[in-house]
């Protein structure tokens, strides 16, 4: 698109689609003179759509805080990075418990409710979120006179707030961030749940920049350094803190971790461009092109902590490489053999990796060398999180693979074929992937029905997807770990919820363009046709109407849950998350 | 635990079954109007029968799973048998009574028929390829019988695999074109699909490689067809039984009214 189509673009969208509306009335050069912004080269970013004013005033809004206040949580995901302007937060690293049930409030109480929301039809989302909020009131107004947790609700937003940060803090792995600081922005641009929770510790304005926004401005080369070194310095550690592997790590371990682990990043953010144009392709060049890290046979000497994106554990078998397994977030590669070597007296005893590390699509870890995981993490690691001791190696200590009787991967690691499949099809980053068992499944289509009932009488799925023995993955919204669609939509209207991590289109802000839509490797997002006079910009091919993006939200209106998993009277379909090995096992044992 | 509930549920409807019959005994024993008790409590449990349909139409509430519900009308289901028996006994007089037990005991076949073919067929049909939709067995079969023709007017322009060409306009395009007989739906076998492929085989020695190949092909699309009609005909056995099912518990349900009524209209005290 031309500078001049860009700039009418802009004004056009304007105000209509920015983050804030009221960004447009706020003086820029109060926000530009002070860091990081005054340290930005302006240079780097040309005027009309993609100057500093236009991302400000499009991608940014201004928050105010008082002490207390919860800006973000721990567990919850986040569209935003926020950049402290005046005042002071504290990143708390431990649980504190925001996330409490409003069903505890009492469970004849949250039965009543839920038949209140029941009876309530279509709109009881909006009234069960009346319900819960004011429940959880009540049992945050619990906590509060424990002087912990408080909620504030004013005419334009629910606060949650610490009544008394200062007792929090102090029994807390805690650490401040001040003026010019950053946080908050790895969740936002991994597009990945955050690891600690942020509170104003006095009256405080930040910048909230969505990461549509943060994209765009990491493109200078001194923003972009000056975040990696913030990152390094905090964000980098609490995230190690907050890891079950360095749970008893001391803070000066952590921070020694910190200043000499690699930050690495494999293949592109924007991964499904790539898959898509490969999919056909036969899985050993696929496997083959995939960015190799630690290949089976190599000296054992790095410890990898998966921080996004999604790895491939392999092995060697005959021509090509046998999956066996899938690491993502917070997991880890080498530490077997680390752990085993650690416990040998003589270095030519020590076992190289037993298997290969590739790069599915993106991957974001941090390597940490061999002394350091003796020196800072082994010592503190109880032995309980330790893996066991490697008695059966595929590899002997120069790399040749021992019998092949014996050379068997780990027992919980043999769900092989389903692996493969999952990791092909990259079904692997659903959170909620529709999987229906087609042992059981007599074809009612009562899914299908119950879904077309939910939403104005249009189902957002047909019961069609790839399938696995007697496992059909349909082709509906899996609400995905890394939700590509929401790269590029440029008016903000795709986004995941906060509190429950649920991918959603906002049909009146979306203008129809497609990006999310042709973003999605698994063609879980439809265009459709809506009434005349709506904002939508694209037009449908067949009868020149304007469409929408339409997808599964999971009846996040509905008290019930997701319609189509109520509706089988078979317990054929379920909403599985097949991002966590543990929770698919689980599942595969329920089947 | 999903395994081993059908077996704790079962357990559930016999100790209920023993406590029913218990209460019945000490009822009679009691000089109480034992016919009026099981009376009402079958007219109950078929209450609670009929809330499984009730709870599919309010898909949007807020009422658990419509799986729970299935469940629970099964093993009422059951525990109807035995209060129907403690009820109405081994025989029967009269004309409205001798409908109404005739259309208990074929709702009871017709029920226990749909829990059999609802657990079955979906693995029969696994069993044959990968799920479709209604909506795809037409398209699907236009596809395979498009696919045969193209090989079947290829074989005929070569001399040397025109028995192949001859073969599928004898038979094949029958089979490819037509739907299959009433006698398929009712009783689906692999016999057609084998007779054809064995006639496939038998001109398999007047072909030369190409034609060989062709005949791979066409032998590979009857089988294909063959699976498609199988998922139809096993998709129509669900409905039919499904259908009866339901015209039965609503003739039922009529007769019962009718029952009850005259029950009260022409009790004593």
């Amino acid at each position: 698109m031309s500078q001049t189509s860009d700039a009418a673009t802009s004004e056009t969208f304007g105000n209509r689609f920015a983050f804030d509306p009221q960004m447009a009335s706020v003086d820029l050069d109060s926000i530009l003179n002070y860091p990081p912004f005054s340290d930005i080269d302006a240079t780097r970013f040309p005027n009309g759509t993609n100057s500093i004013a236009t991302i400000l005033r499009q991608d940014c809004r201004l928050r105010t805080y008082r002490p207390g206040d919860v800006l973000i949580r721990k567990g919850e995901y986040s569209n935003s990075a926020y950049i402290v302007l005046r005042g002071g937060v504290q990143i708390i690293l431990d649980d504190l418990e925001f996330n409490a049930d409003a069903n505890e409030a009492g469970q004849f109480w949250s039965l009543w409710q839920r038949l209140v929301a029941s009876v309530a039809g279509p709109s009881a989302g909006n009234a069960l979120r009346r319900i819960n909020r004011s429940a959880r009131q009540t049992h945050l107004a619990g906590k509060a006179a424990d002087g912990k947790l408080g909620l504030r609700d004013d005419d334009t937003r629910a606060q949650t707030y610490l009544q008394d940060i200062d007792a929090v803090v102090r029994g807390s792995r805690s650490e401040p961030i001040t003026a010019g600081g950053i946080f908050g922005e790895m969740a936002a641009m991994t597009r990945s749940a955050n690891d600690y929770t942020a509170v104003a510790l006095e009256s405080t304005t930040v910048l909230e920049v969505r990461w549509q926004g943060l994209r765009q401005l990491r493109r200078d080369l001194g923003f972009r350094t000056a975040l990696d070194q913030r990152y390094r310095e905090t964000g980098l550690q609490s995230w190690l803190h907050s890891h079950p592997l360095l749970e008893y790590c001391p803070s000066e371990s952590i921070a020694t971790i910190a200043q000499r682990a690699e930050l690495l990043s494999f293949g592109e953010r924007e991964w499904f461009v790539q898959y898509n144009r490969t999919k056909q392709a036969d899985l050993s060049s696929k496997i083959a092109s995939e960015p190799l890290i630690c290949s089976e046979g190599e000296h054992a000497n790095t410890l990898c902590i998966i921080r996004s994106g999604f790895g491939r554990l392999s092995y060697q078998f005959g021509h090509s490489h046998r999956t066996i397994a899938y690491l993502a977030k917070g997991q880890s590669f080498g530490l077997a053999e680390l752990a085993h070597n650690a416990r040998l007296p003589n270095i030519n005893q020590y076992l190289p990796f037993q298997y290969s590390l590739r790069a599915l699509g993106y991957l974001d870890l941090i390597r940490i060398d061999r002394e350091t995981v003796r020196e800072h993490i082994l010592p503190y690691c109880r032995d309980d999180s330790l893996p066991a001791s490697i008695d059966r190696p595929r590899l002997d200590r120069f790399g040749t693979p021992v019998d092949d009787e014996k050379s068997v991967p780990p027992d919980n690691l043999r769900e092989e074929p389903l692996m493969e499949f999952l990791v092909e099809s990259r079904l692997i980053n659903a959170a909620q992937a529709m999987v229906i068992n087609t042992d059981r499944c007599t074809r009612c289509d009562d899914c299908v029905r119950a879904c077309a009932t939910a939403h104005q009488g249009v189902s957002r799925f047909s019961r069609t997807g790839p399938t696995f023995e007697n496992f059909q993955f349909t082709e509906s919204c899996m609400h995905c770990i890394d939700p590509v669609c929401m790269i590029g939509c440029p008016t903000g209207a795709i986004r995941r919820d906060q509190e429950t991590g649920i991918v959603s289109i906002n049909a009146p802000t979306c203008i129809g363009c497609r990006t999310c839509a042709d973003s999605c490797p698994y063609n879980n997002i439809v265009m459709e046709v809506v009434n005349q006079g709506s904002p939508a910009r694209g037009l449908s091919s067949d009868n020149e109407l304007p469409i929408v993006a339409s997808k599964c939200d999971l009846c996040q209106n509905l008290a019930a849950g997701p319609a189509c998993v109520a509706a089988c009277p078979h317990e054929a379909l379920e909403r599985v998350d097949l991002s966590n090995t543990q929770s698919l096992k689980a599942w595969l044992a329920e089947q | 635990m999903r395994k081993i509930r059908p077996l704790l549920s079962l357990a559930v409807v016999a100790l209920t079954c023993l406590v029913y019959f218990a209460i019945l005994n000490w009822h009679e024993q009691s000089l109480g109007l034992t016919s009026r008790l099981s009376g009402y409590t079958l007219t109950g449990v078929c209450v609670v029968m009929l809330l499984l349909p009730l709870r599919k139409r309010l898909i949007l509430l807020n009422f658990g799973r419509v799986a729970m519900w299935q469940q629970l009308h099964h093993f009422a289901g059951l525990f109807s048998i035995v209060a129907y028996f403690l009820h109405a006994g081994w025989s029967v007089n009269g004309y409205l009574e001798s409908t109404l037990a005739g259309l208990f005991i074929a709702l009871t076949f017709s029920g226990l028929g749909h829990w059999y073919v609802n657990r079955r067929i979906p693995k029969l049909m696994r069993a044959v390829g990968p799920p479709l939709r209604t909506e795809e067995l037409m398209p699907r079969r236009l596809a395979i019988s498009n696919q045969a023709y193209s090989i079947a007017l290829a074989a005929a322009s070569d001399s040397d695999s025109a028995g192949l060409a001859d073969l599928y306009s004898q038979s094949l395009n029958d089979y490819f074109h037509q739907l299959r007989s009433f006698t398929y739906y009712v009783r689906p076998t692999g016999v057609g699909r084998r007779k054809l492929q064995s006639q496939l085989d038998s001109v398999a020695r007047y072909l030369n490689p190409k034609g060989q190949k062709s005949k791979e092909d066409l032998s590979d699309l009857v089988r294909q067809r063959d699976d498609v009609d199988f998922q139809s005909a096993m998709m129509i056995r669900i409905r039919c039984w499904n259908v009866a099912h339901v015209v039965l518990t609503w003739s039922f349900v009529l007769v019962a009214i009718v029952h009850i009524y005259a029950a009260h209209r022409f009790a004593g005290n």
